[in-house]
Formats: structure tokens, sequence, C-alpha cells
């Protein structure tokens, strides 16, 4: 400004007030472009995460692609379709195999597989193989298939090298091609892709056992192994076994035959059953009959015996007829049709409990209702879980069993379906109806195997005795079922947040409480940059430490640790109360600097106490109990009448056995006993001496908690120790203060000081006895911190991240309570000080309360970070989808799945967008955290703002 | 970063693995030719795909900087799942997988090129189930690591699995195993579960490595990984598949009696219409080449007879020189 003039003159005032208009309204709209564009981009975040994981819940569609007739000579058994969705092939129950082109449906080709028509058939689409039973006793097996070769275009016939991208020909059955025909297909310029017939007949084999046609025949391969399961005429059934050693050194396969009988115990009035099927394990054979009865054979109960019936279960409500039945992709479930439109799985679940010699059962999985029209055919695919059911009303539902999605509908309205199958892709169906014609769909399958339920749900798996959480997105094989419950991991972050927030938060506030109103101002220029800079420590070398150092220290020193958490600020606090002692002249001048040293040597101590104590704490409180030595010294009596529960079990895990325990019982090879005290002294002096030298008799944390023995009320203890120190404060508080302060009434210093002592000790006491009261009641109650809270010691467990975790949000929530209450008026303080208040009560009514909605934003700041933290958890933690809040084991959280699964997850596929899902729900949950904590801030504010 | 972490753990292991286990008894197979380096090679190679094979595929790709000092290389190896998608976007030649591919990611592959991957398998390893050494367990059964690993089984103790010694009685077993992505995993779960699914205790870890790591420190630990990997730490233990314990070793892997017996394969994209380029193809010839399965040896893996050597040039239209 050059020119003089003066902050008043009118001009002046005008030329500045314009460029501060200017300025406001560049930096109002600036500020509101940044803040629309803030919000822009989370909802654009959201809003990509919303656009990925949207098709997960889209169902699929199918549009007609082709028609037409064949004739089988007698009746339809087996349709299946090759890789390219090009061809299918029709195995009719003559035994001749008929090859069709998908896109104009008609008979390519037909090869009898043998001389004569089989009596028994069966195909499995997994594997291509088709099992023909014979009247004379032979099976012979056959693998039908495809087999397609890339080529240039100069090695087919001049008429197929120009073709349209999509369009198939017919390569005449000539030439080098021998019987079969072949389709010709373009890829692009100079390749075609020739896809041809590769079918292989075995030779004939003879079954030595029984006589008689073949009735009844299943074959199944899975890896090196095959099972044949058969009957014949007269009876006779057997399960052969066929293992295939192949060299990996080169070399012939050497095979390895079993061959078991069936023992058949067919039911009361019933002849033989009008199905079989051998399970894809080898280890159950079952025979269904028309009314929905299904017998289980256990063949994998070992031995080389004959296979024994294992139990018998009706699987369809009574008065359905089974009008079609067969083993799904994997060869463990099993779907009945019925006449009534309805499909049922059943599948066997190991269960322990269960009577039967191989401690299995079939359980009903799922029912689905395709339509009200008896279901004529099931067809499956060889890769996925879904199926297409077909009626006899010619109506078709494709479907997945697992997710229960129904992909696609057709309302039909032909002929009953005889034979329908999907691609390998899932790209496109075929069904054969019993007039012999022939429709063929293009498929959009959308996502069979996600739907709401299946992510969020319990989804009855294959091979479990009931409906779980579970999420495991990988496989080795394609035919395994995807489970993909989000529960677990939502489960893992949650416990994560609960462990870390439960330590970080009362130690951070308490710690701002400290540096803003006890100390001086020296001391709190060292804390607070101190503490702050915890946090610039990054988070991965943070998981490092606790991955390779934190994790074994707090293995070897488990009670020890557990310990100091109680007895560092116990050790705090007699600190305190014995600096009381201490005269108000001769305290008033220690310099604050000496006073923090000394505030830390006393929890130092205090650590060092927990490390000296916790052997002796470790004998004395987790020990075997007198029962528990009786057991183990061999003093025990048989029990006549078991709990219901045990079953048929002849092991049982620690934590079943804990639970026989509760009702006083013990189990000891393999049954269930009740322990006897010693008659004699002798005895019992006599059994106390070899128990001392028992191993599993030495007292033990870790012991303890994988539940080997000993009762749970020192786990009670534990645990319940900092509840009964806050109860016995607060009622020490309410009850015994204000009579107590009438009698510190005219003492001297020091004399109120070692009363005031007492009273802390006697506090100490009450809430040791509180403790061990509320963990006895709890343990009369018959529960266990051991199915709660504590559970078998792992390494890598959630008290290590909830310390490493905390050491990570500690700072942040640390520095902004700390701000919000230096925020607090110094009128207000000087106002309490000098009406007589002791800083204590300063802080605690006045201090606290007023900045109470800055100590909220900072918990929920620092809650938001342990939500979405990763590294730590991924690198301290065995990344364990399980659902327990053992805080000895571990977890798998939102964000830690992503980081471990996305590179893997190929993109657009449903684990890939699974994981974006898992983002979705991360931002969900942080978003309803910052907005409850939002609210509840608002509501303090206003709070503190009538103060 | 968690390669970073596997990467330190692989360097501390290999430091203890020097001074462990019992020299290797396995010979060469004499029939393996001579690599001679052909001409005009140039240009870069990169791998990406197993983490089992990192030590494999570093090895190889140092051999063949020697005879090539011009080409540049480049690897990564987060997972055996990780191959295909690196194959489909042409973002490496190589995808060293421990197991072969799923058809689902052959159809990806297939969606693109119009042809299958080419899967060459350039060594055999033993997947072998690990115990810390204090543990007196010799052997298993496959269908007892199916009970301890699969949801099939409940919870086990080691005494449930026939450990005798009392401080092992009643003692959890602590599983521990690798991550999704891994093909370690994936073999393990169809060929030792049966297809079965893991319990959700299993311990996820990022490498091999890192898996033996676990285990020796860990007394009621077992784990699962290439046997190339096994330190003075744990012990091996045998396995019986519906007959004798079969002890991991080149004989019984060779001979196929060691249930858990696996090839390592790399993929390439091998057009069928069209040779394969020459650096491709002198890799490929390199690795299957006498000095190739020199560092199979040396990495502890088992090198191939000549017969399935020949047999993998071959099929993708190459000779040994």
């Amino acid at each position: 400004m050059t020119r003089d003039a003066g902050a008043t003159s009118r001009a002046a005032r005008k030329a500045t007030r314009r460029r501060v208009y200017a300025v406001d309204r560049a930096a109002s709209s600036l500020i509101r472009v940044g803040g629309v564009l803030v919000i822009v981009a989370v909802l654009g975040i959201c809003a990509y995460l919303a656009a990925v994981v949207v098709p997960l819940f889209r169902g699929g569609s199918m549009a007609p692609a082709g028609a037409g007739r064949i004739e089988p000579r007698s009746g339809a058994s087996a349709l299946a379709l090759d890789e390219y969705a090009a061809t299918a092939f029709v195995l009719d129950s003559g035994g001749v195999l008929l090859f069709m082109r998908m896109d104009e449906p008609g008979v390519l080709a037909a090869l009898p597989l043998a001389h004569e028509p089989p009596t028994a058939w069966s195909f499995d689409e997994s594997t291509g193989l088709a099992a023909l039973g014979f009247a004379d006793g032979t099976v012979r097996l056959a693998t039908i298939g495809v087999s397609a070769s890339v080529v240039s275009p100069s090695e087919v016939p001049e008429g197929l090298r120009r073709l349209r991208m999509g369009e198939r020909r017919v390569w005449a059955a000539e030439g080098p091609e021998g019987a079969w025909p072949a389709l010709v297909e373009s890829l692009n310029a100079e390749q075609v892709r020739v896809i041809r017939p590769d079918v292989q007949v075995r030779p004939p084999v003879r079954i030595e056992a029984g006589s008689g046609a073949i009735r009844l025949i299943d074959f199944r391969r899975r890896g090196d192994r095959e099972f044949l399961a058969l009957r014949r005429d007269d009876g006779t059934a057997t399960l052969d076994l066929v293992r295939t050693i192949r060299p990996l050194g080169g070399g012939t396969p050497r095979i390895r035959l079993q061959s078991r009988a069936i023992e058949w115990r067919a039911p009361e009035g019933r002849g033989w059953p009008s199905r079989l099927f051998v399970t894809g394990d080898g280890a159950s054979v079952l025979a269904a009959w028309d009314d929905g009865l299904v017998q289980r054979y256990a063949a994998g109960a070992g031995g080389e015996g004959a296979i024994p019936l294992a139990e018998e279960v009706r699987v369809l409500t009574p008065g359905r007829r089974v009008t079609a039945a067969r083993m799904l992709l994997g060869g463990l479930t099993v779907a009945l049709g019925d006449d009534a439109g309805g499909l049922t799985t059943a599948f066997g679940a190991s269960d322990p409990a269960a009577a039967t010699p191989d401690g299995r059962r079939l359980v009903v999985a799922r029912r689905f209702a395709v339509g009200d029209a008896a279901v004529t055919s099931i067809g499956l695919t060889p890769r996925t879980r879904s199926i297409v059911a077909g009626d006899a009303r010619g109506r078709l539902v494709v479907l997945n069993p697992t997710s229960g999605k129904t992909i696609a509908r057709d309302a039909g309205g032909g002929a009953a379906i005889a034979a329908g199958a999907l691609s390998p892709k899932l790209d496109a169906l075929a069904v054969l109806d019993e007039g012999g014609g022939v429709r063929t769909w293009s498929l959009d399958p959308g996502r069979p195997e996600a739907s709401l339920h299946a992510l969020f749900g319990k989804v009855h798996y294959e091979g479990e005795p009931e409906p779980v959480f579970r999420y495991q997105a990988t496989s080795g094989e394609d035919a395994a079922e995807e489970k993909l419950s989000l529960v677990p991991l939502i489960h893992g972050t949650l416990k994560a947040t609960v462990f870390a927030m439960l330590f970080a938060v009362p130690l951070a506030v308490l710690a701002a409480v400290y540096t803003s109103e006890f100390v001086d101002r020296r001391v709190r220029a060292l804390i607070k940059p101190g503490v702050e800079m915890m946090a610039s420590l990054p988070s991965v070398v943070l998981g490092f430490v606790a991955a390779i150092a934190v994790a074994p220290f707090v293995r070897d020193a488990l009670v020890a640790v557990l310990l100091s958490l109680l007895f560092a600020p116990l050790a705090a606090l007699s600190g305190a109360h014995l600096w009381q002692l201490a005269p108000p002249h001769v305290s008033a001048r220690v310099p604050p600097r000496l006073k923090l040293a000394a505030m830390v040597a006393v929890i130092g101590l205090g650590i060092v106490a927990a490390g000296v104590l916790a052997p002796r704490v470790e004998r004395r409180l987790f020990r075997p109990t007198q029962e528990d030595r009786w057991v183990l010294g061999g003093s025990v009596a048989p029990v006549a009448q078991p709990p219901a529960w045990v079953g048929g079990r002849r092991v049982m895990s620690p934590d079943l056995e804990r639970r026989l325990r509760r009702e006083g019982l013990y189990f000891r090879d393999g049954a269930v006993v009740r322990p006897v005290a010693p008659t004699t002294p002798e005895r019992a002096a006599d059994l106390e001496r070899r128990v001392e030298s028992m191993d599993l008799a030495r007292p033990s944390l870790r012991r303890w908690l994988d539940g080997n023995y000993g009762s749970p009320r020192p786990g009670w203890l534990l645990l319940l120790a900092p509840a009964g120190l806050i109860v016995a404060a607060i009622g020490h508080a309410r009850v015994v203060k204000p009579r107590w302060d009438a009698v510190l009434q005219g003492k001297s210093w020091t004399v109120a000081a070692t009363l005031e002592l007492a009273r802390f000790v006697s506090m100490l006491g009450v809430s040791v006895v509180i403790a061990g009261g509320a963990g006895w009641v709890l343990t009369g109650l018959g529960l266990d911190t051991r199915d709660l809270f504590f559970g078998t010691f792992n390494q890598r467990n959630t008290l290590v991240v909830a310390l490493i975790m905390g050491f990570a949000i500690i700072p942040i929530i640390y520095t902004i309570s700390e701000d919000a209450m230096r925020a607090v008026p110094d009128s207000l303080r000087s106002a309490s000080l000098g009406a007589g208040a002791t800083p204590w009560q300063t802080a605690r009514r006045v201090v606290l309360p007023v900045a109470a909605s800055g100590i909220f934003s900072a918990c929920m700041i620092g809650l938001g970070r342990a939500v979405g933290e990763t590294m730590i958890v991924l690198m301290a933690t065995g990344n364990t989808p399980a659902m327990d809040w053992n805080i000895f084991a571990g977890f798998r959280t939102l964000s830690a799945n992503i980081a471990v699964e996305l590179p893997e997850a190929a993109a657009g596929s449903t684990h890939y967008r699974v994981l974006f899902l898992c983002g979705l729900v991360l931002f969900a949950m942080t978003f309803l955290v910052n907005s409850t904590a939002e609210v509840v801030r608002q509501r303090f504010r206003a709070r503190s703002r009538a103060l | 970063m968690v390669r970073l972490l596997s990467a330190a753990v692989a360097v501390l292991m290999l430091s203890v693995a020097v001074r462990g286990q019992e020299p290797s008894a396995i010979l060469l197979d004499p029939g393996l030719s001579e690599y001679a380096p052909g001409q005009g090679v140039a240009g870069s190679v990169k791998s990406i795909g197993s983490d089992t094979m990192n030590n494999l595929m570093t090895t190889w790709m140092e051999t063949f900087r020697r005879f090539y000092p011009a080409v540049t290389v480049e690897m990564e190896g987060k997972g055996s799942s990780t191959a295909p998608a690196a194959l489909i976007s042409g973002t490496a030649q190589l995808g060293p997988m421990s197991r072969p591919m799923k058809a689902s990611e052959v159809d990806e592959f297939e969606k693109k090129f119009g042809y299958k991957p080419t899967g060459l398998r350039v060594a055999i390893d033993c997947l072998a189930v690990f115990v810390h050494k204090d543990n007196p367990l010799r052997s298993l059964s496959v269908e007892e690591v199916q009970r301890a690993y699969s949801v099939a089984g409940t919870d086990l103790t080691w005494d449930m699995l026939g450990v005798t010694d009392p401080s092992f009685k009643g003692k959890p077993v602590q599983l521990y195993g690798r991550n999704s992505a891994s093909g370690t995993y994936g073999f393990f779960k169809e060929h030792a579960l049966g297809g079965k699914d893991f319990k959700s205790s299993v311990k996820e870890q990022p490498g091999t490595s890192a898996v033996v790591t676990a285990v020796a420190n860990d007394r009621f630990g077992i784990g699962y990984g290439g046997l190339g990997y096994r330190t003075a730490g744990v012990r091996a233990v045998a396995l019986a598949a519906g007959g004798e314990p079969v002890e991991p070793s080149a004989e019984n892997a060779y001979s196929g009696e060691y249930a858990l017996a696996r090839f390592l394969l790399v993929y390439v994209n091998k057009s069928p219409t069209k040779p394969l380029d020459p650096l491709m193809a002198e890799f490929v010839r390199m690795t299957f080449s006498r000095q190739g399965q020199e560092a199979v040896l040396k990495n502890k893996e088992i090198p191939l007879p000549a017969e399935i050597a020949s047999e993998e040039l071959r099929s993708v239209g190459l000779s040994a020189k």
C-alpha cells in the first residue's frame, strides 16, 4: 500500500473490504469444492465397490439355442456335453453311444459299446466314465469324451479353412480320422479347433463273486482310486477298490485290487433296492428303495471283511416315491427326485457321537421344489455343483444345491424329460425328452455359488452334521463346494477390535488425564512427543515385532504377562498410597521429573513382582483338583449310565471331556468313569506319590487352558479380578468413604495417610473376595471361562495382537484426548480448584465431562483404525477364520482376508467379487461406527455447552 | 510384505538348513544331456507363481544368466494361484506351479488364446508332513492326517495320534499350513484331505519356510510343505496310505509309493501352430538338461529321470541338443 490512507478512511475501508470479500468468496468456494470432492470420492469408492459386488446377487438366464430329434433305440440313460458345448453324447440303455452336435441336434455317429445290451449301467460326469454290467457277469468301463486340438487351417480340408467366427462344420468321417466325424471351428486367421469324439472302451472284466446278470452297478473314480459297487442276480453284492500307483520316475503303473463283499441285510418285507451308489471317497455304499428308504453300508470302517450295514434312513417324506436319483458331483451327496416335484439331498456326515461302525451318519441336507410333477431327471456338470432338474411336464430348473440359488427356469410344457446335462463351463444345457426330442439352451449362469444365504447365513455343507458358518474360498479342485460365509471374518474383525480397544482405551485416556491435569509442563513436554513418536512406527514393523519377538515372549512368560496386566496398575495405585505417607513438606519439594521416574520405577517393580510371583501363582491356581488326581492315579469306578450325548464316542476332544467333567465324570481309555476316593490312607499316599511324578499332573496354565484338568474357578478369578477391583472401588466410594472421612477428620497427616493405606489394602482384599465369590457362583452355574474367553493357547493369538495393536492406536487416542482436555478453559479448572477440590476431583467431575466429546471422538478414531488394521493382524495371527472368543487363539479379519487372497483371485470371478464384498462390509462397519460416534459426540457436546 | 517376510524367513532358514540334514544320496540320471547354449538369444525372462519353487526358479535363472549374460531375468513367487493370471495377462512367460492348473484357470487361458496352456513337469517334490524334532512320532496314516487337518475330524490331542510320550499327553495338535494362494495348499487339500475342508484352526503361513519355522518353534505343532524346506528343527514323518508307512524320499517318490509325491510344473504359453520363441526354447531346454536338473538337486528337490525330461521336451516341440 503506497497511498498513505488512514485505516479509518472510507476509501481504504472499501478497498480492503472488496479484497477480503474476494478472498472470502474464493476460500469458501474452494472449501466447498474440496468438501464436495471428498464426498464424491467416498461415494465413488462406495459405488465402485457396489458395482463389483452387485453381480454376485444376480440370477442367471437361459435362451433356446437349438432343437432336434434323435432316435435312441431303447430309451436314453445318460447325457453329457463337451467343454466347448459343441457336441453332446447320449448313452442309450441299449449300450449304444450317440454323438450329436449342439447347434443342430441330430445324430452324427453311433457306436455300440458292446455286442449286447447291458443289464445295468452308470455314468459319472466328472470323469466321463461309463460302467456297463452284462448278463454274463462281465463289466465294461468306457471313458467318454472329446479331444480338441488347435491346428493351422492348412491341416484341414479346403472347404473348412474359411469359416465364419462361431460357425461349426462337420469334417466328414474319412481319411485319418477313422470312423468318427469331427467338428471344425475357426478361432482366428491362423488357428482352427478340431473337436472329435474320444471314446476308450476297456476290455471286459469278469466278476468272480456270485453268479447271474449284474442288476445294479455304480462306478466312481477319484484321484488314483476307483470304486466299483455292484449287485448280481443271485444277491451277491461287492465293492471293488482299485488303486493305481503311477511311478513318478517313469514305468508302468502298478495296480492294487481289493474286493470286499457287502453284507446285505434287506429291510423287513422288501426286495432288492432299486438303486445302488458308492460314494466318491469309497467309504460308503448306499442302497435306495423307491419309497425313499436308504441303507448305508460302511466300507470305511476299516478291515478286509464283509462291509456291514451302518444305518437305515428314510430320506423322503412318507408317501413320496423316488422317481430320479443321482450322485452329485464329488460323489458324496445323493440327490433324490420324487413324484411330488421335490428334490432332496443327503450325505454322510462325520459325527463322533453316531452309533455307527464308522462314526458317520447319513443326514438329509436340503429339500427343493422343482414343480408339482414328478422329477424325472437330474443332470450335472463335470466342474461345478450346479444341477439341472427336469420333470414329467418338461419343466426345467437349474439350481445350485449348496447356495440354494435358482439360476434359471424353463416352464417347459412338452414331454417328460428323460435326461439333462449342463456344459462344463456352465454356458449351455441340453435335455432329451421321452419322445427323443432334443432341446439345447445357451446359459448365463450368473454367480451360482453366491447368495445372501451363502454369504451371511449358516449353510449345510457336504459332510457336516449341521449347518455352519464357514469361510474357505479356495479349493484344490473345481468340484469342491465354495464356502463363502463372511460371518467368521466379521467376527474376527470385531474380536480384534474389542480386545485391542479394551487394552488401549483405558491406558490412553488415563495417560491423557495424567499429562493434561497432573504433571508439570516440563514432564508433559517429555511424555507427549514420546507417545506421538509411537504413532510413527509403520504397522508392518509392529506386525513383524509382534510375530517374531512378542509372540514367543508371551508364549514363554504367559502367566507373568497376564499377571503384569493386573499388577502394573495395582503397583501404581499402591505407590500413590505409599507416597501419601511422606509429609507434605517433603513430597512438595521433589522435582517433577524425579516423581515421574519414581512412578516408572514403581510400575516396573509391579511387573517384576508379576514375573517373580508367576511360578507360584501358576502352581497354586492352575493345578489338578483332588478328583483329577484320583482319576490320574487310576482310582476310578465305571459308570453304568453315561450321559446320552456321549453316544458311541470312543475318543473325546478336550472340550467335550471338560463338559463331561462338569457332571463330575471323566473319560478314560474309551469309557466314561467316575473318580473314587482311595479307601485306605496307604493307598491314598501311594496314589499321591505316583501322581506327583506324572507330567500330566504338573500345575501349568497351558495344561489348564488345554482343559486337561482343573476347576474353572481360577479362570474366573483371573478374568473377574479387574471387575472385582472396580466394584470394590465404587462400593468403597459410595459406602465407606463418607464415614471414613469423618474418621480421618482431625488426625495428623501421617496417621491419616496410614489409615488411607489400610483402607486401600482392605479394598484389595474385598475385590479378591468379590471376584472369587462371583467365580464360585459362575462355576456352580456350570460356566467355564475355557468355553468363553480362554482356551487352548496358540502362539499367534489375540492377546499378542491386542498388545501390539493397542500400541498402534494408543498414540491417536492419547493425543486427541489430551488436546481435548487441554482445550477445557482454565477458568473452570481454577474455579474447581479454588472451591477446594483436589486435582483428581477436578479432572473427574469438571474436565472429563467437558472434554467428553473430544475423548469420545478420539476413541472412535482409534476404533476406526483398529477395525481397518491389516498388517499387524495379518502377521501376528494365524489368520484362522474361526468363530470363538478365545483370547489365546487367532482370528481372521476382513482386511487381512483381502490382503491374503486378492493376489490369487481371478478378476471378475466369484471369489474376487466376494473380496470386494469384504471391502464393502468393512466400509459399512466403519461408516456405522463413525455415524454412531458423531451422534453420541453431538450429544456430549450439547451437554458440555450447557456447562 | 508377506513376500518380504517370507524372504527374510527363507534367508534365516537357509542358514539353518546348511547346518542341518543328511547328505543327499540321490543321483542324476546319466541319460540327461549336457546343455549346449544356442545362438542369438536375448530379451528378458519373467516368472510369476509358486512360492515352493522360488529357490528352484532362482537357481535356474542364475544358471541361465551364466549362459546368456545379456538376458535379464525377473521373478515373483507369491503362490501357484498367481501364475495363471500372470500367463494370461502376459506379464510373465513362465508360470511355476506346485499343483496342476484347475479347469477354471485353463478355461480363462483358453478364452484368450484359443488353445490350452502347456504344463511342463520340471522336477519332483515330496510334500512332507513335519513335526517338531522333539516329537517322538515316526509315522502317520493318510487317514490320521485327514482327521488332524480336515473338518471331518474332531480337535485332536497328540496321544490320539499315538504319541505315548507323557509330555505330549492331552496336548492339542497345533496345526500349521500354507495360505490359500499356494499350490501346496491345494495339493494337500486334494490329496491328503481327500478334498475335505481345512479346519478353521489351521494357522496359515505365507511360505513353506514360515511353516517349517513355526513348527520348529512349537513343540506341539504339525505342518506340511515341500521336503526341500526341511531343517534341523523339524522332522518329516513317514506316511501310510493303506499299507506300510513310507518315508518321504527320492526312491519312494520315483516308485510312486509315497502318497504325497508330486511333479513341480512350469506352465508356458505355447501355441500349437507356432514354435516356442528362441529365448523360451533355450530356457526350457536348459531346465531339462543335466545342468538344469543339477540345480534341482542343489535345492534338495528330486531330479527328473531322462525319460520324462525328453518326453516333456517333445511336448513343446523341442529336443535335447
